[in-house]
């Protein structure tokens, strides 16, 4: 259906480089200005794939929450325990395809689960400090999940930069 | 408020402060200003029969920033920083009442100079390049070697020798961490529990400027560095702190640290003005906290975008840095190497 998404940003953009921007007094504000217009190129680029980011983030990190509670769901530690099960039960609570769902009700899901990967990081360095004892393979395959998700989350955050297209 | 009436009120504030019917012009806000707004103009007013003209900074308490930090802690800094014989700003007036100007602000003297990137511009002429980079050392050499007790800088906390210098930056970084984020980043709980395992000791205690880099320094034509700018994270601690943040891959280019000369030649640059050894382990360690640094003061701004404190377009462009940020921290604890 047109106008589009990419339509109505796109005519905001003009509205602004044409009819906002050449009268604003001051250098300040035509920077601010720019600037949003720059967020407004974002928007286009981004919207109509944010989807396939959402998804791919949304499966990363349950597959990161499974292998959690798979490594860590008979450690010796209480904390890694209580960590495999609130892995468990999130990825048992939000079962739905992600096509089905509401993008921000994706994105409030997988707070919750980046907040679960936090708490297992601190779990791991706990048992790190103390040594890992019986459960250093354990620790390793948990510790190995968390780094593989990481690295593809940093990943995918700076692809959103490029998709902004500011560089220094 | 608009700049002009702004203006108009800085006009009557000097007016009083230097006893002469002061006008200000040219007065400009400026872009960039990370904790506080920043707006450059010229005075002009007659003194002893004299007509004078003198550039001037405002530096204003903002609504929101990316930083919050304190403008008495950098006015006495600056204040003090003009005994170290390196170019700084020299601070005339510091305004703790909201009255004047709606917030605390103070004043400052401008200096002539052209503002870079945080990276050295790659086109910029070599010879430019390379004075830069022999001025960007030898200040910071300066800093370093200064004798903080005798120059005024007493009033900053003194760590002490040992770990406590590098305890403390990190347990700063994690608490406004703490404090200011809006969602969980188990990369920065990650990079938090690699530095807590490799914290250095140092026997050197030094004033530590707290963000030098490229982007906080004036140059002229010739590349010479006029002024040494943005003193607000000054404080006493590990002079590696000031070396890993100048020269953490955020700030690089093209093999450059800062975009001015390899890190291997600033490090050997360093060493050669200080007369003291650089700590590889420990460089390595406060490059990574500049990293973490970075990301937290970035995720500050962030909060207050998306809080609605600031409408800044420029604190949600921050936002979007900190996915290169988190890449880099990735690359630099070496996630995922095996």
């Amino acid at each position: 259906m047109r106008p589009d998404l990419s339509d109505l940003v796109s005519g905001v953009q003009r509205l602004l480089q044409t009819e906002v921007l050449p009268h604003l007094p001051d250098g300040y504000l035509q920077e601010q200005t720019a600037y949003a217009t720059l967020l407004l190129e974002y928007v286009k680029n981004a919207w109509s794939r944010e989807h396939l980011a959402v998804a791919e983030e949304h499966a990363d990190l349950a597959r990161c929450l499974a292998a959690l509670a798979e490594a860590l769901g008979a450690s010796a530690e209480h904390e890694a325990r209580a960590v495999a099960a609130a892995a468990s039960a999130a990825l048992a609570a939000h079962g739905e395809a992600v096509a089905d769902t509401p993008l921000d009700r994706v994105l409030a899901i997988d707070r919750e689960r980046r907040a679960i990967v936090e708490r297992a990081v601190a779990a791991l360095d706990r048992s790190d400090a103390a040594g890992r004892g019986s459960d250093g393979a354990r620790v390793a395959a948990a510790q190995a999940a968390i780094d593989a998700y990481l690295v593809g989350a940093a990943w995918r955050r700076d692809a959103a930069l490029k998709l902004l297209g500011v560089s220094w | 408020m608009t700049a002009m009436s702004l203006a108009a009120r800085v006009e009557r504030y000097l007016s009083d402060k230097l006893g002469a019917d002061v006008r200000v012009a040219d007065f400009a806000r400026k872009s960039g200003g990370a904790s506080r707004e920043t707006y450059l103009f010229e005075a002009r007013w007659r003194e002893r029969e004299e007509d004078r003209a003198q550039g001037f900074v405002l530096r204003r308490d903002p609504v929101a920033s990316l930083l919050e930090s304190d403008r008495t802690h950098e006015y006495r800094v600056l204040e003090a920083a003009a005994g170290l014989g390196i170019p700084v700003p020299r601070v005339r007036w510091l305004e703790l009442d909201p009255a004047p100007l709606d917030r605390p602000f103070f004043v400052m003297e401008r200096i002539d100079g052209a503002a870079t990137p945080p990276t050295f511009p790659a086109a910029y002429p070599e010879e430019m390049r390379r004075r830069t980079a022999e001025d960007f050392v030898a200040i910071l050499a300066r800093i370093h070697r200064a004798d903080w007790r005798a120059l005024g800088f007493g009033f900053l906390p003194d760590p002490g020798p040992g770990r406590a210098a590098a305890e403390s930056a990190v347990a700063l970084w994690r608490g406004i961490y703490e404090q200011d984020r809006i969602e969980a980043h188990p990369l920065l709980a990650r990079a938090f529990g690699w530095l807590d395992r490799r914290v250095p000791s140092t026997d050197r205690v030094t004033l530590v400027h707290g963000d030098y880099r490229s982007g906080n320094y004036l140059h002229d034509v010739s590349g010479r560095i006029t002024a040494m700018l943005d003193w607000e994270m000054a404080h006493l601690g590990d002079p590696h702190e000031d070396l890993g943040w100048a020269t953490m891959p955020y700030w690089s280019s093209e093999g450059r640290a800062g975009g001015l000369e390899p890190e291997a030649e600033m490090i050997a640059r360093y060493e050669r003005a200080t007369g003291a050894t650089v700590d590889r382990s420990a460089l390595a360690f406060y490059q990574v906290l500049g990293t973490v640094k970075m990301i937290v003061i970035s995720l500050t701004g962030v909060r207050n975008y998306c809080e609605g404190r600031s409408a800044e377009p420029t604190l949600a462009v921050v936002g979007f840095l900190v996915g290169r940020l988190m890449r880099e921290l990735a690359a630099q604890l070496a996630l995922g190497a095996g």
